[in-house]
């Protein structure tokens, strides 16, 4: 029995050598640096070892200013730590500090391991004197909508910014459309203003537009950043316009959406008529979906097998009750006369070489 | 042939009446919760709101954290022996010695590929390096003893962005060959960008240890410390 016990304990003791884990929560946070402020967060630590001797300690060049209500947990467990921020900070950008929990050496292992592991404080210190950061939201539309767009100014300096002017400017193909004038108005150090604004864009031709969204402080802080506007339409780039003659040939047609919606159910008529007007080939593609935007190539077969030289192609895509048609000239080749030439020039080169191989040896 | 009607006692009777009121009673008792619960309970739905908070998370395991060859020594004709993890490459675990690899102390003579395997079990990436507590000189001892390791995926992608330097030593992220471990930051290994989703979450580290004939002697110990931080 004793015998029995003592297995079980080895058993017990190697488990706990085979595998471990340890963990810290919460993984991340980001803070505004604030001088004076004092921040209190509560950490936890787990580990699958109950026994497990685990040394909490501070990284990063702010580590000098945390203190942990525990400096040592068995076995996991939580603890606080209060952040004192310095009066100052020289250096301002991203700052970091890191809460560690770290396992006691394993003894007696040839070899053995621990894990150490951290949780990140990202300290994020003004900019001397005023400095925004400017990011905008524009989503791709369509004509007729409106369009939500955003504009966050962060304050990241350690001034006040005191915006006198604010707006956005639309441009489409360099040319001035619209503008949208923002309130004037003062964010703190450290904090934050969305600007939202419905643009209404019923009178807007499609295509690419180009927003540019200044900020006057009096510095001057400009972002640009470039939206679509769509029409319900499928732009034909490209079909197959000649194939070779005597076969059934797969048909290519490039197609492009231009509008920020799906479209079901795309299909596409191909009609070959010859120089007297008649039908000289036909078929219908089977039906596609379109993302937004989307450029995709649609296929279907041709059979050209009775048709040889030039046919005019006439391709029409039909789409939610629309049509874009598409036309041009399609040839339809006879290669094999062709290939008979390559036969003759090769064989032509070879007997030339014969005959030069054979005057050789009776020299 | 006797009366069997007389053989019913009062009491019987009382109880079998009693137990039927009692049965009777808790059967309008059971319709009455239903029809409760009935009335408070339907598929429509006014409003609703939830409320969850999915805290972040941090956390690194070793399944093999530990590594031995047991007892041994190197043989009488060479003058080193060779130790390895890597026997998944055909290389044998032991060269010139009499050890005999055991990657997993929990399993009696357990022999898998190898190494140590680290997962990141958290919901966050972590950047990771590894430090030796020892050199080889320290650890092993005699005349050019060699302690070397290698990280590698155990899954794909487990190290994202590969071919960058783990910190200012310009030490690589992953080295796909076997390296000199020593103390100093340069000897030290790592993965900058070590992800948490669980196709792809796990590193494996071996070793190769030259013994010299010369050794120290007796029991010998060595930790690998996986420092992870969240990124």
């Amino acid at each position: 029995m004793r015998l029995f016990y003592l297995s079980v304990f080895l058993v017990f003791l190697f488990l706990g050598l085979s595998s471990g884990s340890l963990g810290i929560s919460p993984a991340k946070q980001i803070l505004d640096f604030v001088p004076g402020q004092v921040h209190k967060f509560t950490y936890s630590v787990s580990t699958d070892n109950p026994g497990a001797f685990i040394k909490i300690y501070f990284d990063g060049d702010l580590a000098p200013y945390a203190v942990a209500s525990q400096e040592f947990l068995v076995g996991g467990g939580s603890f606080e730590v209060t952040i004192n921020m310095p009066q100052k900070i020289d250096i301002p950008g991203e700052h970091s500090l890191y809460v560690r929990a770290i396992e006691d050496a394993p003894d007696g292992q040839f070899l053995g391991s621990r894990i150490d592991i951290g949780s990140l404080v990202r300290v994020l210190v003004p900019y001397p004197g005023e400095y925004a950061f400017l990011s905008m939201n524009l989503p791709d539309g369509n004509v007729g909508e409106k369009i939500k767009i955003s504009l966050k100014i962060e304050n990241k300096g350690t001034d006040s910014l005191e915006i006198n002017t604010a707006f956005i400017e639309l441009f489409n193909s360099g040319k001035l459309v619209e503008t949208i004038d923002l309130e004037t108005l003062v964010i703190e150090t450290t904090k934050e203003h969305i600007y939202e604004s419905f643009l209404d864009v019923k009178n807007f031709p499609s295509g690419e537009y180009l927003a540019s969204a200044v900020i006057k402080s009096p510095s001057t802080w400009a972002i640009n950043d470039t939206f679509r506007l769509g029409s319900q339409f499928l732009n034909i780039t490209y079909f197959t316009t000649n194939v070779s003659a005597g076969d059934i040939h797969p048909f290519y047609i490039n197609v492009q959406s231009l509008w920020n919606n799906d479209i079901k159910g795309v299909f596409a008529d191909v009609n070959l008529t010859n120089s007297s007007g008649g039908t000289a080939s036909s078929f219908r593609t089977p039906s596609f979906n379109f993302l937004a935007w989307e450029q995709k190539v649609i296929s279907g077969f041709i059979d050209v097998r009775e048709l040889n030289g030039k046919y005019d192609a006439l391709v029409e895509l039909n789409y939610g009750g629309k049509i874009t048609t598409a036309s041009g000239s399609f040839f339809v080749e006879d290669d094999s006369y062709l290939l008979m030439a390559v036969i003759i020039i090769v064989s032509l080169i070879v007997l030339f070489i014969l005959y030069k191989i054979i005057s050789r040896k009776k020299k | 042939m006797a009366d069997d009607s007389n053989k019913y006692s009062p009491l019987l009777i009382f109880i079998a009446v009693l137990a039927f009121l009692v049965s009777l009673f808790s059967l309008g008792v059971v319709y009455l919760s239903v029809s409760n619960l009935f009335s408070e309970i339907s598929g429509y739905v006014t409003t609703g709101e939830t409320n969850l908070t999915v805290d972040t998370q941090a956390q690194i395991n070793f399944s093999t954290r530990a590594i031995s060859w047991g007892s041994g020594r190197v043989d009488q004709e060479v003058t080193a022996a060779s130790l390895t993890t890597s026997n998944f490459t055909g290389i044998p675990n032991v060269t010139g010695g009499n050890w005999t690899l055991d990657d997993n102390p929990g399993i009696a003579g357990f022999q898998s590929t190898g190494g140590m395997r680290i997962e990141n079990i958290g919901n966050v990436n972590v950047t990771i390096n590894f430090t030796v507590a020892y050199n080889a000189s320290i650890w092993i001892g005699g005349t050019n003893p060699i302690t070397e390791w290698n990280l590698s995926v155990l899954e794909a992608n487990s190290c994202l962005n590969v071919t960058a330097t783990l910190n200012s030593n310009n030490v690589p992220n992953m080295l796909f060959e076997y390296y000199e471990a020593n103390t100093t930051p340069v000897g030290r290994l790592g993965c900058s960008v070590f992800p948490f989703e669980s196709a792809r979450d796990t590193l494996r580290l071996d070793f190769n240890i030259t013994v010299p004939e010369n050794s120290l002697t007796g029991a010998r110990g060595n930790v690998i410390t996986a420092v992870a931080s969240a990124i």
